[in-house]
């Protein structure tokens, strides 16, 4: 742009005083001239400028609508282009840590799951082994809750956030059962076993390493269930007697019952003790537990 | 905007605070004093990720005593620690975000508020590169942009300009005096120089209790002699303060 609009013609045109022929020239000016937007923005009233920032705000957040119709309401002008500016890859991140490693355990699972019930061998050496996955399976998500607060973000920072309590203990599990259910469904089609039956149980142990997370931290309260759950399968397998044991504790109607009542009990627990999970401890107890 | 009344924090038999009094309004308060003095657990407490074992603590007219008091306080809090933890996959950009997630922000509101905080701390332009990329003076950057994104009413800030470089040190104190024209920002730092240029009131802390309440004005005019040690005024007031009360 070689010439620039005249200071007196951008303040009248500013204040709207402007004859026509001249407001014409400026907005055909100020179009491709960065210079003169800039000295225009000077001219304007303090009102104007909050409008004209507003505006600038909300069309930023909204973005341009792509067109009318249906491709207005599902495009990038619509709920996805406003979903899809919500900070959802860094809330997964921080939530979940790693995408493409969660991404990769299920697929490789899923496809190694499905691969074995295809290839006669495969399936004959899985269902061999059948009885203790399904053994395990209860305890995969509050394994996988443990990996979670290992790899996801747990730095001090959170621990000063209204989210970072019970909120985020809840979103945390909530993520890691919708991604392993589908898997535990998987396990449990070989043992000709509901997936409906090993829910209960599941839940049950999840719920319950939150409610003794809420005294040492859900990382080593996980840790535990979990050695704790699989120390008792590893006994339970070796005697057959016990084995089947095992399996009616897992599904059948009486114990089922007991699982209803510890996870009633776990979730009072946890929700008494909801305040706990905002790590707020002296340093007496930090000291303690430190030196546990 | 916070209110400290007679705390003391105690490990095993030794206190590391005690007899804390401290009403802190709008503006940039200093909190000075040597390694080991007991700044980074006052902040702690102050940032309620730490519990005191007496006396009372009020940020923003509540107390840490209930949860959802706690909540309504950390929404409004911002808090740079001394060393930052995060997730190493993070973008500078995804790790502000996700603090202003967890700080409760409207998420339709967080990728302009992330933005704004970056460009204040002079980091957009590497808004996108992974945080274990950036060098220790960028991620301290990132650790301010975070601190900051909610417009935080009372900003808490550990050691911040360790690792940065003398310019950013003065843009950074440029953004505090900024920053305190309406909120409490609280630094804890050995830095005298930062407390010097930044800070609108200085507390003086040694062994676990406060020592003196000045203002870096007064600081430097009892270091006026110049025989004492230190190389500025205000280092030799520092110095000089602290003697005394030994």
């Amino acid at each position: 742009m070689s010439w620039h609009a005249d200071p007196l013609a951008l303040r009248a045109y500013a204040a709207g005083t402007a004859p026509d022929s001249v407001a014409w020239s400026i907005e055909t000016h100020l179009s491709g001239c960065a210079v003169c937007r800039a000295a225009l923005s000077h001219h304007l009233a303090a009102e104007d400028r909050d409008l004209l920032s507003a505006a600038r705000a909300r069309l930023v957040l909204s973005g341009p609508a792509v067109s009318a119709g249906l491709l207005g309401t599902v495009g990038r002008g619509g709920w996805v282009g406003r979903l899809s500016r919500r900070p959802w890859p860094a809330v997964r991140s921080g939530v979940l840590g790693p995408w493409w490693a969660w991404a990769g355990f299920v697929v490789v699972s899923s496809v190694l799951l499905g691969l074995a019930s295809l290839v006669p061998t495969w399936r004959a050496a899985v269902e061999a082994r059948a009885d203790g996955l399904v053994l395990l399976s209860p305890v995969l998500p509050v394994a996988l809750v443990a990996v979670v607060y290992a790899v996801a973000d747990r730095g001090p920072v959170s621990d000063t956030t209204p989210r970072g309590g019970l909120e985020l203990v809840l979103t945390r599990t909530a993520a890691v059962l919708a991604l392993t259910v589908p898997l535990v469904a998987l396990i449990r089609s070989f043992h000709g076993v509901p997936a409906a039956a090993w829910l209960l149980p599941g839940l049950c142990l999840c719920v319950g390493s939150l409610a003794l997370g809420s005294w040492v931290g859900v990382e080593r309260a996980a840790i535990a269930v979990t050695t704790g759950w699989v120390g008792v399968c590893v006994v339970a397998l070796a005697p057959l007697r016990v084995r089947v044991s095992m399996e009616a504790v897992l599904v059948q109607a009486p114990w089922q019952r007991l699982w209803w009542i510890l996870l009633v009990a776990s979730m009072l627990v946890v929700l008494w003790r909801r305040d706990h999970f905002d790590i707020r401890g002296s340093l007496q107890s930090r000291h303690r537990r430190m030196s546990l | 905007m916070i209110s400290i009344d007679s705390l003391g924090v105690r490990l095993g038999r030794s206190e590391i605070l005690r007899d804390i009094d401290l009403d802190l309004p709008a503006g940039v308060h200093g909190l000075l004093g040597p390694n080991g003095a007991g700044k980074t657990t006052l902040i702690r407490v102050l940032a309620s990720t730490l519990r005191h074992d007496t006396g009372s603590v009020e940020v923003l007219g509540r107390s840490y005593a209930k949860g959802e008091d706690m909540r309504w306080v950390r929404q409004r809090l911002g808090y740079l620690p001394q060393a930052a933890a995060f997730h190493r996959g993070f973008t500078a950009r995804e790790y502000v975000e996700y603090i202003g997630w967890l700080r409760r922000m409207p998420s339709s509101d967080i990728p302009l508020a992330a933005d704004r905080a970056l460009s204040r701390v002079d980091l957009i332009e590497r808004a996108d590169t992974k945080m274990r990329k950036l060098s220790g003076g960028m991620q301290r950057r990132a650790g301010l942009a975070q601190a900051i994104v909610n417009d935080p009413q009372v900003l808490l800030l550990d050691e911040p300009t360790a690792g940065l470089d003398p310019e950013q040190r003065v843009q950074f104190r440029a953004l505090l005096r900024e920053l305190g024209a309406d909120s409490c920002v609280v630094i804890s730092t050995h830095l005298v120089e930062d407390v010097a240029h930044a800070c609108d009131t200085v507390t003086l802390i040694d062994g676990g209790r406060i020592v003196d309440r000045s203002t870096p004005e007064r600081l430097a005019a009892l270091g006026a002699d110049a025989d004492l040690p230190g190389d500025s005024a205000i280092e030799r007031g520092y110095t000089a303060t602290l003697r005394v009360h030994r």
